[in-house]
């Protein structure tokens, strides 16, 4: 039950700006620098032999170092996908109305038992398939980095 | 209430950059370190509690994306953040788990990894909320600067070296004691060995009467502990240490804040909920005239003047006592009822972890495992502090060699 | 083992804006509840707080509602979590004999900060976060096309949930969004999120407040006529990587289930449970719950929609109140899900009163992107 002196309560918006500098750890530094190179890479658990792409330090389900790397993709199966009309708008928190709708999807990179989310491009909607076969597609120049994978196609 | 014991521990050395690391491996170290010590292994685990302060990372909810590296696949799991009491408050958890019986072996975990964020939006973002209504309103200067987490306790400084006779060379000495502490203390961030109080009162202040010598650093840490009931503690350690008696209490915030918060604390330096979860704490372990009974003391102390509050709080002497005694060396490592032997929070402070170390020194110091820092006292029983929100959290813990409860 | 039950609970009329403070919202609720249970506040001896220092803009966020929650000189306490771990806590408190009786609270004000950036948030930093491909909706709706590829699953199936829950809350004053005429047509026809979810497939943004009140049998007995007793409760945490969960079920909450099941001695729930109040913050999940929890065999949760069975008037009535779906203020869901069972056990459940006698209920909580971790809860009346 509202009270009657809360309609005279005023709203204030403000914004807390804050910067991160996440440290990614020795694990996914190498990842990185393979990328530069046009590598995927995941890391294989001793134990349980799973191999994780993005690379991870502990196989959460051994609870046991990974210490064998080894090169995924350059293709992949999708396990699900999806398409979005909408996003989050980062700035104010809400959604935003997507001019064309992006398909991102589950991809399960060959020699991976991992999945990664990435977008998918080169395709039409209604062509989208689980179990579909897609590759990676390099940025022009790679530097390292997350973007260095520009997406994924389907392959021919 | 069954009895339960910590059976292992694991405390990462604090340092002002892990860029080696990410938040779940770094977490991991201590995990590690403490299942090897309680020489058990993951599927012994029946339960974890986590817990740090999103803030400083910028990560809701961390445990979604870490509780695989720390154990915690398939395993009931619990996250607890109570600012700066985190560390306590999660080992708390932890305790109310086992004793309730729905959980045997528990590990308890906290952290915080301050070099991935910003430490003052950290600090500042707890009153910002409130501060930028008054500021709309019109207020200015003095009391937007008090909302910080150093004008909080320059008040609490003040008004506590008002009634007790504690002056800024007491504060000196107590940060020069600490920081000598620290020198012994493999997992301190800041360790100065020989630095005199001299040397303290160069350091410029901060804000009266806080000196940056008299401040705590801010770190990249973790610990963890396992948990357990007697029955297991018994078959896994030599020397399990006896979680004996702990309470909390919240009271008001130091700093007025919207619709009323705050407005009837007057007195940050007063901790009515510090006494009060003392008090219930002492009792639940049996224990009766605390500066009698308890051997050492880790009161949470993120600047150097706090360690004759809480001494003074946790009941260990008569209010404005603390610096006399302190001049007397009581609480030296040789002394009579020594005071963070670890060297404190004010010597290494990644916040969400900071309040559980208290309770892993305790620990060690009662296995007789501190190394160069053990004390010269027998260890038979010890309290351990937390202090959270501004400064209207307290949590209080109070370890034994032996269970006390049957 | 002490015998704990819920005593006494609160809600408000949740809304999309409540134009007010969350100081204000928790207030009227624990108010409430202590009315409702005829004690004062000094009788409660541990308040434990559902709330998220995101979601509520501020860092240690239950610094400042101390005094609101009514727990000035008390152990209080928070949960980082849906409000329905909180809960749990609070029972387990309860259980050591530490404390008598506990007063939960939960709340969020999507007004204040909708939870989408929050759930980005808990991403992984180091490749999805930057990626920026993933948020809550996103990952549901690979979620969704998971279950639907694995077991035939189709949209109109969804729907239902949709046109059950929603006209379901038309008759709960407390939900926010209720549409009694809403038909399957309207929901696949309402806006596209990521596909296959649109608008109506996903919960509205909330404020609201919960509270319950937990006390040992001794003080419960004084307190009510109709305690509502605590029989079971499970928790559990799945990885976060959604390509190592089988995205068409979910695990955790069977793991959850199990434990709740095996305490409460409960061994046909299909039989024994007369109500179940799910958190559902999509469509599709309901689907999945319902596998998950035993209540059909797997991949038979569209079946079990069209078969009108989790309907209000059939034997296993899903989420009378409209769930979340109808109300989602954030923390406060998976408390709500343990109100509206008690609720239904206690026979206060008004015009949402299902139509059989409810003598046992389950209750269930989420946290985390595709139900990464659950709880629930089985009460049982007198």
């Amino acid at each position: 039950m509202t009270k009657s002196w809360e309609s005279d309560i005023k709203e204030l918006k403000t914004t807390i700006n804050a910067e991160y500098n996440w440290s990614v750890g020795a694990c996914m530094e190498r990842f990185f620098r393979e990328l530069k190179n046009r590598k995927l890479t995941g890391v294989q658990c001793a134990a349980c032999k799973k191999v994780y792409v993005p690379p991870r330090m502990i196989c959460e389900y051994c609870f046991a170092e990974t210490k064998d790397w080894v090169e995924v993709g350059p293709s992949g199966t999708i396990r699900s996908y999806t398409y979005g009309n909408v996003s989050v708008d980062t700035d104010v928190g809400g959604l935003k109305n997507q001019d064309e709708p992006a398909i991102i999807a589950l991809i399960q990179l060959d020699k991976a038992d991992s999945c990664i989310v990435h977008r998918i491009k080169e395709i039409d909607i209604a062509d989208l398939k689980v179990d579909m076969r897609v590759e990676v597609v390099w940025a022009d120049e790679t530097a390292g980095k997350l973007a260095d994978i520009n997406y994924f196609k389907p392959v021919k | 209430m069954r009895n339960l014991a910590i059976v292992g521990i694991g405390i990462t050395k604090h340092v002002s950059k892990r860029r080696d690391v990410n938040i779940p491996e770094l977490v991991y170290e201590a995990v590690k370190t403490a299942l090897d010590d309680a020489g058990i292994q993951p599927k012994d685990i029946d339960a974890l509690v986590t817990g740090n302060m999103p803030a400083f990372e910028g990560i809701n909810c961390p445990e979604l994306w870490g509780g695989g590296y720390w154990g915690g696949y398939k395993k009931p799991l619990i996250r607890i953040t109570t600012g700066g009491s985190t560390g306590a408050s999660v080992a708390q958890g932890s305790f109310y788990m086992v004793a309730s019986g729905l959980y045997d072996t528990v590990l308890t975990l906290a952290f915080e990894k301050q070099s991935d964020g910003n430490t003052t939006i950290g600090l500042n973002s707890t009153a910002m909320a409130d501060v930028a209504n008054m500021t709309a309103y019109g207020l200015r200067g003095p009391v937007v600067e008090a909302s910080g987490a150093i004008g909080l306790f320059v008040y609490q400084a003040t008004s506590y070296m008002a009634k007790s006779g504690c002056t800024v060379e007491h504060i000196d000495r107590a940060a020069a004691m600490l920081r000598n502490n620290a020198a012994k203390n493999p997992f301190a961030h800041l360790q100065q060995s020989g630095v005199t109080a001299a040397d303290i009162a160069k350091t410029p202040m901060i804000s009266y009467p806080l000196r940056f010598g008299h401040t705590c650093p801010a770190s990249d840490g973790a610990c963890a502990m396992v948990v357990t009931t007697e029955e297991k503690a018994r078959k896994l350690s030599r020397k399990p240490v006896w979680v004996n008696g702990w309470a909390a209490c919240s009271e008001e915030p130091a700093i007025v804040g919207l619709f009323g918060a705050g407005s009837v604390n007057v007195d940050p330096a007063e901790q009515r909920s510090c006494k009060l979860a003392a008090t219930k704490a002492y009792s639940m372990a049996g224990i009766k005239e605390p500066w009698k009974e308890i051997d050492l003391a880790e009161p949470y102390v993120p600047f150097a003047y706090q360690l004759f509050i809480y001494f003074e709080r946790l009941l260990l002497c008569d209010e404005g006592h603390a610096p006399r005694l302190f001049d007397q060396g009581v609480m030296d490592l040789q002394g009579n009822l020594p005071t963070c032997p670890s060297g404190a929070v004010v010597s290494s402070n990644a916040i969400g972890a900071a309040a559980m170390i208290r309770i892993a020194e305790c620990a060690l110091q009662i296995r007789g495992e501190a190394g160069q820092r053990q004390v010269t006292k027998e260890v038979h029983n010890a309290v351990a502090h937390g202090l959270g929100g501004q400064a209207n959290f307290n949590v209080v813990t109070v370890l034994g060699d032996k269970p006390n409860r049957r | 083992m002490r015998r704990i039950a819920i005593v006494a609970y609160a809600q408000m009329k949740y809304m999309q804006n409540r134009n007010s403070s969350r100081e204000v919202m928790i207030h009227e609720v624990a108010h409430e509840a202590l009315k409702m249970a005829a004690i004062s506040k000094g009788d409660v001896d541990t308040v434990i707080n559902a709330q998220n220092d995101y979601l509520d803009g501020r860092t240690i966020s239950n610094m400042k509602t101390v005094a609101a929650s009514g727990a000035y000189f008390k152990d209080e306490s928070k949960i980082e979590m849906d409000g329905a771990f909180a809960a749990f806590y609070a029972y387990m408190r309860i259980l050591t004999g530490n404390h008598d009786v506990a007063m939960v609270i939960g709340e969020s004000m999507a007004s204040c900060y909708p939870p989408y950036l929050p759930g980005i948030w808990s991403l992984d930093p180091t490749f999805d976060r930057p990626n920026g491909f993933l948020n809550e909706i996103s990952a549901a709706a690979l979620q969704a096309r998971a279950y639907m590829h694995k077991y035939g699953i189709t949209e109109r199936q969804i729907a239902k949930v949709a046109v059950k829950n929603l006209k379901n809350a038309d008759r709960n004053p407390c939900a926010v969004r209720k549409m009694p005429r809403i038909s399957e047509n309207a929901v696949l026809n309402s806006k596209l999120l990521y596909e296959p979810i649109r608008e109506l497939n996903a919960y509205p943004l909330t404020d609201g407040a919960c509270a319950i009140i937990l006390a040992v049998e001794s003080k419960a007995r004084q307190i009510t006529n109709k305690p509502v007793w605590i029989t079971g409760a499970g928790c559990c945490h799945d990885t976060y990587f959604l390509g190592e969960r089988e995205l068409y079920g979910c695990a955790s909450l069977e793991r959850a289930a199990e434990t709740a099941y095996k305490m409460s001695g409960i061994t046909n729930p299909q039989k024994e449970i007369q109500v179940w109040e799910l958190h559902e913050n999509f469509s599709h999940e309901e689907l999945i719950f319902y596998e998950a929890l035993g209540m059909c065999e797997k991949g038979k949760g569209g079946q079990l929609i069209d078969s009108k069975r989790t309907e209000p008037n059939g034997p296993m009535p899903v989420n009378p109140s409209g769930g979340a779906l109808s109300a989602n203020p954030v923390y406060a869901t998976g408390l709500i899900r343990l109100c509206e069972v008690a609720m239904q056990i206690r026979g206060e459940a008004g015009e949402h009163q299902v139509k059989r006698e409810v003598k046992t209920g389950l209750a269930h909580g989420q946290n985390g992107l595709c139900a990464q971790d659950n709880i629930v809860f089985t009460l049982k009346g007198e």
